[in-house]
């Protein structure tokens, strides 16, 4: 019994061999640790990107109503809308069943000259809409105002 | 350059006759801190229209300068601001009205009032009568003014003349008659 305690105390008392660049060796693992990145989980990140995407909708989604434009031509074979919203290039209205003609156009706040293409070639002021008394060509353009 | 590069895609009527004339109005315009959006506009509607070159020039230069007048009017003003304002302008409405509906709306958009003046003129009333109304209603929101000129459309829909139309969906708003300019009811 006491001679393996007296083994035991000899081992304890053994010079531990150290290599000479321990500490060096420590160090460079510490430094390594420190440098490393901790992933941090950025929870403030997701707010932060919808903020930004709901910032981006506001500033670039065209704002405005769709304006509804009607004409009731049920013997016309093409009906379109021309003004200053598409650069007087017509768009095309849609017949429904009861004869009338209808599209609807995505329009920001503002005031707007315009006018039907009936057939391609006879122009139309909007009966159900008030007309520009401004007349520069000889055939009255209808005004529609989107307000903000 | 983009303008002018715009006005000849866009305006073929133009570019074979007149684009050098049309050009030269909106390169003044646009020196002067115009807006040219509106010009380009009413030249590409008189090409739509086969409009003569003449006229649509003619047109062209009318409306530069409307809208210059409407900017001394109105002072600092959105495109659209000054483009109704050169409409009012041009049916007959006077500068002064112009600065007083911006002094009785201070800080709001005058679009929709100067669009409202435009349409009345349009149905027939009165340019005077016009103008004390929608600065009159001053105080009023869009939504308010769209809805007085439906009143207003109304009536004479239903057979009303356009001065007793005015006055009676003035007295619906709650306002009893026309007023002098500046003063409430």
């Amino acid at each position: 019994m006491s001679e393996s305690i007296e083994r035991v105390v000899r081992e304890l008392k053994r010079p531990v061999a150290v290599s000479p660049d321990l500490d060096a060796k420590v160090m460079a693992h510490v430094l390594a640790d420190v440098r490393t990145p901790v992933p941090v989980r950025r929870l403030w990140l997701w707010p932060a990107l919808a903020v930004a995407a709901g910032l981006a909708l506001l500033l670039f989604l065209p704002r405005g109503k769709d304006v509804p434009f009607t004409l009731v031509a049920p013997q016309a074979s093409s009906v379109s809308v021309v003004g200053d919203f598409n650069d007087w290039k017509p768009t095309p209205l849609v017949k429904n069943r009861a004869g009338a003609w209808e599209a609807r156009v995505r329009l920001a706040p503002g005031q707007y000259n315009y006018a039907f293409v009936v057939d391609g070639s006879r122009w139309v002021a909007d009966p159900a809409a008030p007309r520009n008394a401004v007349d520069d060509f000889g055939s009255p353009n209808s005004v529609v105002t989107v307000a903000l | 350059m983009i303008k002018a590069l715009l006005i000849a895609l866009l305006v073929p009527a133009i570019a074979a006759g007149q684009a050098p004339a049309v050009q030269a109005i909106i390169d003044s315009a646009a020196r002067a801190g115009l807006p040219t959006r509106p010009l380009v506009e009413k030249a590409l509607e008189g090409s739509a229209k086969h409009a003569a070159p003449d006229a649509i020039a003619a047109a062209v230069r009318a409306l530069a300068g409307a809208l210059a007048d409407a900017r001394s009017a109105l002072g600092t003003a959105t495109t659209d601001e000054l483009n109704a304002g050169a409409v009012a302008l041009r049916l007959g409405a006077r500068p002064e009205d112009l600065s007083r509906l911006r002094a009785a709306r201070s800080g709001g958009n005058l679009v929709v009032p100067l669009g409202v003046l435009s349409d009345l003129v349009a149905r027939g009333v009165p340019v005077d009568t016009a103008t004390r109304v929608v600065v009159a209603l001053a105080a009023n929101g869009d939504d308010e003014y769209l809805a007085f000129r439906q009143r207003v459309d109304r009536d004479i829909d239903l057979g009303a003349a356009p001065i007793g139309s005015v006055i009676g969906a003035l007295n619906s708003s709650g306002r009893s008659a026309l007023q002098s300019p500046g003063k409430k009811p």
